[in-house]
């Protein structure tokens, strides 16, 4: 019985060791269900993370609150979302993330759209317009409205899920519907309103909607050179994705249950992966300031305003470009 | 042959009921085929039955299916069976010793009324990201429902066996076993199965909580990329593990208690 207990405690303790030595080197991610974070899963395939002593898994989780909840509870190491989301209540500057890259920005994926009957943003006064809470294109809409020396406060605001998209612009007394793609091209696909169209588009937006790379605070502190090897193995991924575009649509078609073909169709209809080149120039240099930087502080005015976010956040502190400023140079 | 069907309470051959399903379903089915593809209503929203078909042999070929199946099944069971283990004996309690009863049923009344979504950011805190949420969210939405159908259901023995029991000097061992389990068997049985149906609807909302497995999370990252085929391939599946699941309780019922 004794040598039985031995062998049993010896391989508990072993095990226990070999969890320890993993979790140094763990990063569990929650991010979207969306192409924007397939450079995670390319990485992951092309062997970088294991040959960097990294273990990385990643599941996808569209609720900012349960990711906040994860972060909070030390579930998960890392998550992945806009800018403008990241923002979003409840968060305050004491609630876990900082940002410590970029992932992808938004070029035609979010947008606002509308029929024949509204000709221009300052169409919409009074009108009923749908909307998600705290989704980029709610962001863009009152930029447009901001422009047209309106606010959201002049519209008839509907909170709607964007996964609806289709079925409300149905109704005619909908003037317009903020939200995004694949929910958005499918609407106006289906669409027999006359002159269905996209009013607003991220397209012509750029640098606005970017997905940022969020690390929780204290492992982050505590195990800086891990991030530098996992924002490594992004860059080296999105530099794949741009050199074997079939390659790629092949491999991510896989994670996301779509077929190569709508992998493709998707990313050049919607999003641009951001290259380390780029990263670096929205993050800045070490102790200076980026493009990011300004870009947070329109965000969260833009968010205070819409009540999307209820405490200002400083960008200085809720971004760190320490670790993507370490990447070797190629 | 076919004229019992139309008597008041009248009763038909098993073969004429089967056959009568089967040409119901068949109906629908070709109803919606030509709904479909008359363009009444676009493909995005409802597609037709032979995309959904193609949808679901792609998903069974290329995309694991019947591993996400089998993921959700031993979900469901799980938090399922661990519903019924806790439920059953407190149900009887509940019943059958008024302190019980007086103590947990306003408690139970309360919480079977919480809508299990806005538990889900709760739940994540108390039990993280893993498996064990999923289980949490499922037994949440099956628990509570069962604890107090089984108290009913133990109500519902008759008072009158109960004594003559006693009468014949059983002990209350005999008369929960002899009498009383034997008296709710088959409704308890029922209510097993209803509830386990109440237990794969909560199945998305166990499933979309940090995903990558089941058919939930199947259905809902087709959600996402509006691919309304694979939506409904995995709503049928489910519709389809929960009719094979009932029959099979049916035909369990009518082996245990053939009495009836």
């Amino acid at each position: 019985m004794k040598p039985l207990l031995g062998t049993a405690l010896s391989a508990a303790l072993l095990l226990a060791s070999s969890q320890l030595a993993l979790s140094a080197d763990q990063i569990r991610i929650l991010a979207p269900t969306w192409l924007g974070f397939a450079p995670v899963h390319i990485a992951s395939d092309l062997g970088c993370f294991a040959a960097k002593g990294l273990d990385v898994s990643i599941k996808f989780e569209d609720d900012l609150t349960n990711v906040m909840a994860a972060m909070a509870r030390g579930d998960i190491e890392m998550q992945m979302r806009s800018v403008g989301e990241y923002q979003g209540r409840p968060r305050d500057a004491s609630t876990p993330g900082i940002i410590i890259g970029t992932i992808d920005e938004s070029v035609g994926g979010d947008g606002v759209i509308t029929d024949d009957k509204i000709k221009s943003v300052a169409d919409l006064k009074g009108k009923v317009v749908a909307a998600e809470p705290n989704i980029p294109s709610r962001l863009l809409l009152q930029m447009e409205l901001k422009q047209a020396g309106l606010s959201l406060k002049d519209l008839q605001i509907k909170d709607i899920a964007t996964a609806d998209t289709g079925a409300v612009f149905v109704d005619e007394s909908i003037a317009a519907i903020a939200t995004y793609e694949p929910f958005m091209s499918q609407a106006l696909k289906a669409s027999t309103r006359p002159g269905a169209r996209m009013l607003i588009s991220s397209k012509d937006h750029r640098g606005i909607i970017i997905d940022a790379i969020i690390a929780r605070n204290d492992d982050f502190k505590a195990n800086p050179d891990k991030y530098t090897r996992f924002l490594g193995c992004i860059y080296d991924a999105v530099d794949f994705i741009k050199a074997e575009p079939d390659k790629f649509a092949d491999m991510a078609s896989k994670h996301f249950g779509l077929t190569p073909a709508e992998v493709t169709d998707i990313v050049n209809s919607s999003l641009s992966y951001t290259t380390l080149a780029e990263s670096l120039a929205y993050m800045g240099k070490p102790g200076g300031k980026g493009t990011l930087h300004g870009i947070f502080d329109t965000v969260m005015d833009l968010n205070l305003e819409n009540g999307a976010a209820d405490n200002k956040l400083v960008a200085a502190d809720q971004i760190d470009n320490s670790a993507i400023s370490k990447i070797p140079a190629k | 042959m076919f004229s019992s069907l139309f008597v008041f309470r009248g009763r038909a051959s098993p073969m004429v009921e089967f056959a009568v399903s089967v040409a119901a379903a068949v109906i629908v089915v070709a109803l919606w085929e030509l709904a479909a593809r008359a363009g009444i209503i676009a493909p995005q929203f409802l597609p037709s039955p032979s995309r959904v078909v193609i949808a679901l042999w792609t998903m069974l070929t290329e995309q694991n299916l019947l591993w996400h199946v089998a993921v959700s099944t031993a979900r469901v069971w799980i938090a399922f069976l661990l519903a019924a283990v806790m439920a059953i004996p407190i149900g009887i309690m509940m019943s059958s010793y008024r302190i019980v009863g007086a103590a947990l049923e306003p408690m139970i009344d309360f919480i079977r009324y919480l809508p299990v979504p806005a538990l889900v950011p709760l739940s994540i805190i108390w039990f993280g990201v893993g498996e064990e949420t999923k289980i949490f969210l499922l037994w949440l939405g099956t628990f509570f429902q069962l604890v107090l159908l089984v108290a009913d259901d133990m109500r519902r023995v008759p008072q009158e066996f109960v004594e003559v029991a006693r009468t014949v000097g059983a002990n209350s061992r005999q008369v929960m076993i002899d009498v009383a389990l034997r008296w709710m068997g088959p409704t308890l049985l029922d209510n097993l199965r209803i509830t386990l149906g109440w237990c794969w609807t909560y199945l998305i909302i166990a499933e979309i909580v940090a995903a990558d497995s089941g058919i939930g999370y199947v259905i809902w990252t087709a959600r996402r990329f509006v691919k309304t085929p694979e939506v409904m391939a995995g709503v049928v599946v489910i519709g389809l593990i929960g009719l094979v699941t009932d029959q099979l309780l049916r035909l369990l019922h009518r082996r245990l208690f053939r009495y009836l």
